[in-house]
């Protein structure tokens, strides 16, 4: 790195924080904390809402597969693509018809009651905490393959910033940093591809030294290898809360809808890029493990002056995603558990402040945890294969047919939760059947039958109280 | 074909990225920068 690199670096830093600072002046109230007033129009909902998915998993991780296994593992995660797609086509502007909804548990406590916001708000914050201790880690990760900068340190003034813009601005400061991120890893990321296909020697070149397995559909893998993980991104990450909650912020279904449908078609061409750098790796760099692939392109092939560029897009790339997750925590503990079930009458303005000190309490602890036990960060990162199989289903019955059976809600959660949990860790996932699509599966089941049985339920929850609006 | 979509799809990614983030400061300036309409 060249002083132009570290300058680039740290302009990089001073813009979050003067976003940051700019945007303070925007919260005044829980729902700016929240959603940005609901003033999100789609270009914005769209490039913070890239931001936002596309973390460490579709940068380093898609190019890293891509190195080892080719564009097998790429065209398992355009599902990925595909779920957004569909979610914006048909269930995202529906999401707008609960005015005042701030969180998934709003929309459930609608449809379901109380205990079905509960759960859907436990569930929530598992998987936000652990999604945002990996981003935590994976800044040390892109710090030190890239610029040798000892992992601690790097985890501390990555996560400082975050915090810091995240607390004073809310989902103000975190969609607009998004969306400086978005245009730094829209740009600078391609950017690097085309530089390393000239250094490759052309595409044709590159095309013509990469074996042919590594550009075929199936590759090594076997059918029942690339659904299970085709299945994963096509359920694993729907409506997750900060995707929800994103959606909560735009102005009206229109813009909800085509937010969303732009960001999916996106993310195609984002995987397409990562995962092709992957293969300008392996063909440059053929003896270094996979998990380096993306970093070695940009330190060895970037000139002076991009790398400190290219690096700051890779920092975007997970930081993005971890203030979304930040924000989305502090925002569902709040609305799904403290609101209903601590202090009912908690004012407007000290719901601002309770948010504001669990971002801060939220982000030092994920800082810490990564820091010191990142074990802990693991073990919050098998929640993440509990939220399809227990949310997904109840959620897309209530908001695509208006189902409003409690007791179907309730027994999918746990049936759906249990099946996966058994099938992946008590049985080891047998005949490769996930436990993702096991638990799905069962809690599609349960939910079907329970609800034909028990169609209606007192689904009554004061908090908030939603006002429907018809928009279609 | 493959090696078509190498160039074009970054250079379209690109060129996406842009025209977004340039709405994207235009509403940074109406909505942050002069603080959006009165509500």
């Amino acid at each position: 790195m060249t002083i132009l690199d570290w300058a680039l670096l740290a302009l990089y830093f001073a813009a979050l924080v003067l976003i940051g600072l700019q945007t303070i002046k925007r919260v005044e109230n829980s729902d700016d904390f929240a959603v940005a007033g609901n003033r999100i129009i789609w270009p914005v909902f769209f490039g913070s809402l890239a931001a936002a998915f596309l973390g460490g998993g579709a940068s380093l991780g898609n190019a890293g597969a891509t190195y080892s296994d080719g564009y097998v593992y790429m065209f398992a995660f355009f599902a990925f693509g595909l779920q957004t797609l569909l979610v914006g086509a048909f269930v995202a502007p529906r999401l707008k018809r609960y005015a005042g909804a701030h969180t998934v548990g709003d929309v459930m406590a609608e449809h379901y009651g109380r205990l079905a916001r509960l759960l859907t708000g436990v569930l929530s914050i598992a998987l936000c905490a652990g999604i945002l201790g990996a981003q935590a880690l994976a800044i040390g990760t892109v710090v030190n393959a890239t610029i040798d900068v000892p992992t601690v340190p790097a985890i501390v003034i990555g996560m400082a910033v975050v915090v810091a813009y995240s607390t004073f601005g809310g989902a103000w400061a975190v969609i607009q940093t998004d969306m400086l991120q978005f245009v730094i890893l829209g740009v600078f990321l391609p950017l690097a591809l085309i530089i390393g296909l000239f250094r490759a020697g052309g595409a044709g070149e590159l095309v013509a030294n990469i074996p042919d397995v590594h550009t075929s559909f199936l590759g090594d893998w076997t059918w029942a290898a690339f659904i299970g993980v085709f299945v994963a991104f096509l359920l694993g990450e729907t409506l997750v809360p900060p995707y929800a909650q994103r959606t909560f912020s735009t102005p009206d279904s229109r813009h909800a809808r085509l937010g969303f449908m732009l960001s999916g078609i996106f993310a195609f061409a984002f995987f397409f890029v990562t995962a092709s750098l992957g293969l300008v790796a392996l063909d440059l760099f053929p003896e270094i493990e996979s998990d380096q692939a993306l970093p070695t392109v940009v330190m060895e092939l970037m000139p002076v002056g991009l790398v400190g560029i290219l690096v700051a897009a890779l920092l975007a790339v997970v930081m993005s995603t971890a203030s979304s997750y930040l924000n989305s925590i502090a925002v569902v503990f709040t609305k799904d558990i403290f609101q209903p079930f601590v202090n009912p009458n908690v004012s407007p303005r000290q719901r601002l402040w309770v948010e504001r000190a669990l971002s801060v309490v939220v982000g030092v602890g994920a800082t810490l945890f990564a820091v010191t036990v990142p074990s802990i960060v693991d073990a919050l990162l098998y929640s993440y294969a509990l939220w399809a199989p227990t949310v997904i289903i109840p959620l897309l019955g209530a908001v695509l047919f208006g189902i409003r059976s409690t007791p179907a809600a309730l027994a999918a959660i746990f049936v759906g939760g249990a099946v996966t949990a058994w099938w992946t860790w008590g049985i080891d996932e047998p005949w490769e059947i996930t436990g993702l699509i096991a638990g799905v599966v069962c809690n599609l089941v349960i939910f079907s039958i329970v609800a034909v049985l028990r169609p209606g339920g007192p689904a009554v929850d004061p908090v908030p109280a939603p006002r429907h609006e018809e928009v279609f | 074909m493959l090696a078509f979509l190498l160039y074009a799809v970054p250079v379209l990614t690109i060129v996406v990225t842009l025209y977004i983030g340039f709405l994207g400061w235009k509403f940074y300036l109406d909505e942050v920068v002069r603080g959006g309409d009165p509500r």
